[in-house]
């Protein structure tokens, strides 16, 4: 049988803490070739109202210890002004419900195991590479985390944060004060920590260790003018997931996780960008901000301050050298490596638990070869 | 809820006529940009048999017309030889089952509307391609058909070419005689014509208006030597191209097209059939990767000798301009293109005859964004 298993069975059985091993074990993997990605593909069509376009997104990878999984996105996206800044909405089928598929296979025999919903998931394997970032790159004392958000990544970014550093308070500012207040509650409950409510953006860098800007801003949202001293810098979401240029100004040592093999022959084809997109009409999508029209996503962000998770793994660079320095984390275009990694865990724990829903295997497979 | 459809109701609601009509409007989309695609890609990784490699395999594309689809394949591979012609074998769960699915969404909305089975479109797609390669640059008198291979592709082939021209005789080999003699009986009995079931190869080229090699060999079936003034050649397979000689002789190649370029990324704009990421060492892909994966796929076939179909349809170039011409025809990279024509087509066939598996379509939504 085929396992569907929803964001309900994750959330149940899937912790940070072996979120965050399994996305290492998988990173390392990519290190020693025992595992494989590709870049994420997007694919945009304009819809018949002229302000929404449909995209399709997809991440795919596996590797030799058993699993292949491949993210599916499938949603229209639009573009809104919220409090004065653009933010991307996307929905599909409707308003509300959104489209993030896991399909995950196993590579002895090519089975489709389970479709898996990447909600919880998604949210958990993007805090788990900012965990894994404040690991190696912050300050082994940080204890003050800054917080520019107060959304779902949020709060599973703190999820890691605490996995890695003994942190003591949380500085958050978000723009609607009834969300911030509600996310400060909850993470005092949870984290038994003290948060302090801002404001104003400007207080959450005063004295924070780790400056985290998690939002959908089309627009990024972090101030590096701000940012202290021995401070280590992650951003998720906001201007397409860059920090700003005063930010990257100040940073002495960036972490590039890494960056996806080439296609087998093709050395050319490398890349280091975040996704690549094929658009129909392409003049179509011209006023959108988030995402512009003809532009390739972001790379190396810093290739003459960066080290990677390969120069940690084999001692040749370490992260951080001086409790001073400003650093800064992100994956890189390693997207496709997490979900096998990720789903695969998942699927053993949901099947462990008896949990999802079944269909038959017989339906995804056939009696005719191409 | 979201159609889960089979072989059988492909088989049963789609027409080689349809996918013929609804691939033809694909390409001629993607000419004004309405269509899009990328080339396939593949992602390889070694099972713990060292003689077999898991092989992960995407197609897509979709249309303003409504409809998006990926095609996906999920197989155990193993180089074979069979009767000296070394062919790649694969299975997916045991032997004798295959994984192929493809899932249609549509556009305006971003829902998931139906899983299919890819195996009958699959044949229909490649056969319907054949057809219409057939229809632009085999002679208008063309009624000999000289055929190398006698499986699933070439029972295709003969429903496409019969719909465009008005074919008398099928001369056929392939290496196992039970397999061609009873091949060559169904020909008679479906089609009424006249069938030449040949014991050497060389015999089927004789005479022969359209050569047409649908092999899985991964090596060319093809023998130039023997290729006639006046065919027009078709060539299918692992290998996808015919041997040197037959394209020294080529006089015009016919190419449906090129995949578009990604945004900002030109190095992709290239006319490759496929990219492999592959989890592998040089060491290992050196011994099981296929020649075809290796060099990332292949360009158009006597690219120098190119006609674009585009140029054909909108009347700026011309097919084949005389009876003693050696024509060729290639879709190109454009196999993304075929599945959201092809499958929104049966979708809605299907729909309309009340066929097919349901499953809930919120199992694959979700409430949670990203």
């Amino acid at each position: 049988m085929t396992l569907f298993i929803n964001n309900d069975v994750v959330a149940q059985v899937l912790t940070m803490e072996d979120t965050i091993a399994a996305l290492e074990e998988s990173y390392r993997q990519l290190v020693t070739k025992e595992s494989v990605c590709r870049p994420r593909v997007d694919i945009q069509i304009p819809t018949s109202d002229e302000n929404k376009i449909y995209q399709w997104g997809t991440m795919e990878g596996g590797s030799i210890s058993g699993y292949f999984a491949i993210r599916m996105k499938s949603d229209v996206i639009f573009e809104q002004e919220y409090n004065g800044a653009i933010t991307q909405e996307k929905y599909c089928k409707e308003p509300g419900l959104f489209c993030g598929l896991i399909l995950l296979t196993n590579i002895e025999n090519g089975e489709p195991l389970a479709f898996i919903n990447d909600g919880v998931l998604q949210h958990m394997r993007v805090a788990a590479d900012g965990g894994i970032g404040v690991k190696y790159m912050s300050r082994e004392d940080a204890e003050v985390v800054g917080m520019l958000g107060s959304g779902g990544m949020s709060r599973t970014h703190m999820d890691s944060f605490m996995c890695v550093r003994d942190i003591k308070k949380l500085q958050v500012y978000s723009p609607t004060p009834a969300n911030r207040e509600k996310f400060a509650e909850e993470m005092r409950a949870k984290h038994g920590i003290e948060v302090v409510v801002h404001d104003n953006p400007r207080d959450v860098y005063r004295g924070a260790d780790i400056v985290a800007a998690l939002t959908d801003s089309a627009v990024g949202v972090l101030n590096g003018e701000w940012v202290e001293e021995g401070a280590h810098v992650v951003s998720v979401g906001g201007g397409s997931g860059k920090a700003d240029d005063a930010t990257l100004d100040k940073v002495d040592v960036y972490m590039r996780f890494g960056s996806a093999p080439a296609p087998w022959g093709l050395p050319d084809m490398a890349l280091e960008d975040e996704y690549i997109t094929y658009a129909a009409q392409p003049k179509s999508s011209s006023s959108f901000q988030m995402k512009r029209s003809g532009r390739r996503g972001h790379g190396a962000m810093l290739p003459d301050r960066m080290i990677t998770l390969k120069d940690i793994m084999e001692g040749t660079n370490r992260g951080r050298s001086t409790s001073t320095q400003i650093t800064y984390s992100e994956r890189g275009n390693l997207q496709g490596a997490q979900f096998w990694a990720v789903g695969g865990l998942a699927y053993e724990k949901a099947k462990e638990a008896g949990l999802g829903n079944e269909v038959p295997t017989e339906w995804f497979l056939q009696d005719i070869r191409d | 809820m979201t159609l889960i459809i089979n072989n059988d109701v492909v088989a049963q609601v789609l027409s080689m006529e349809d996918a013929m009509a609804a691939l033809e409007q694909s390409y001629a989309d993607l000419v004004t940009c309405n269509t899009v695609c990328r080339p396939r890609i593949d992602l390889q990784i070694p099972t713990s048999d060292a003689n077999k490699t898991y092989q992960w395999g995407t197609m897509e594309g979709g249309s303003t017309r409504g409809y998006f689809a990926i095609r996906m394949k999920s197989d155990v591979l193993t180089q074979e030889n069979r009767g000296g012609i070394p062919t790649e074998e694969k299975y997916c769960v045991r032997p004798g089952r295959w994984c192929g699915l493809i899932l249609l969404t549509t556009i305006e909305t971003g829902e998931p509307l139906a899983f299919l089975n890819d195996g009958i479109l699959q044949h229909m797609r490649v056969g319907g391609d054949g057809g219409i390669g057939t229809k632009y640059m085999a002679r208008k008198d063309a009624e000999v058909i000289g055929m190398l291979g006698s499986g699933g592709m070439s029972r295709s082939h003969m429903q496409s070419i019969t719909c465009v021209r008005d074919i008398k005789k099928l001369q056929v080999w392939s290496p196992t005689k039970a397999n061609r003699e009873a091949f060559g009986e169904e020909v008679r009995a479906t089609y009424g014509i006249e069938v030449l079931v040949c014991d050497d190869p060389e015999q089927v080229y004789r005479g022969a208006h359209i050569l047409a090699a649908l092999t899985d060999a991964t090596v060319p079936v093809t023998d130039g030597a023997f290729v006639e003034p006046g065919t027009h050649v078709v060539v299918i397979g692992s290998s996808g191209a015919p041997d040197d000689a037959t394209i020294n002789k080529i006089d015009l190649s016919l190419r449906f097209g090129n995949a578009p370029q990604p945004w900002g990324l030109e190095e992709f704009g290239k006319a490759q059939s496929r990219l492999t990421y592959a989890a592998m060492t040089p060491e290992i892909a050196e011994k099981y990767m296929s020649p075809d994966a290796k060099r990332g796929g292949r360009g158009a076939v006597a690219d120098d000798r190119v006609v674009w179909l585009a140029d054909i349809i909108e009347g700026r170039a011309e097919g084949r301009t005389n009876d003693d011409q050696i024509t060729y025809s290639e879709r190109g990279n454009l196999q993304g293109a075929q599945f959201h024509a092809v499958a929104g087509l049966a979708y809605e066939l299907a729909r309309e005859a009340g066929l097919g598996n349901e499953i809930p379509t919120e199992w694959l939504l979700q409430d949670i964004r990203d």
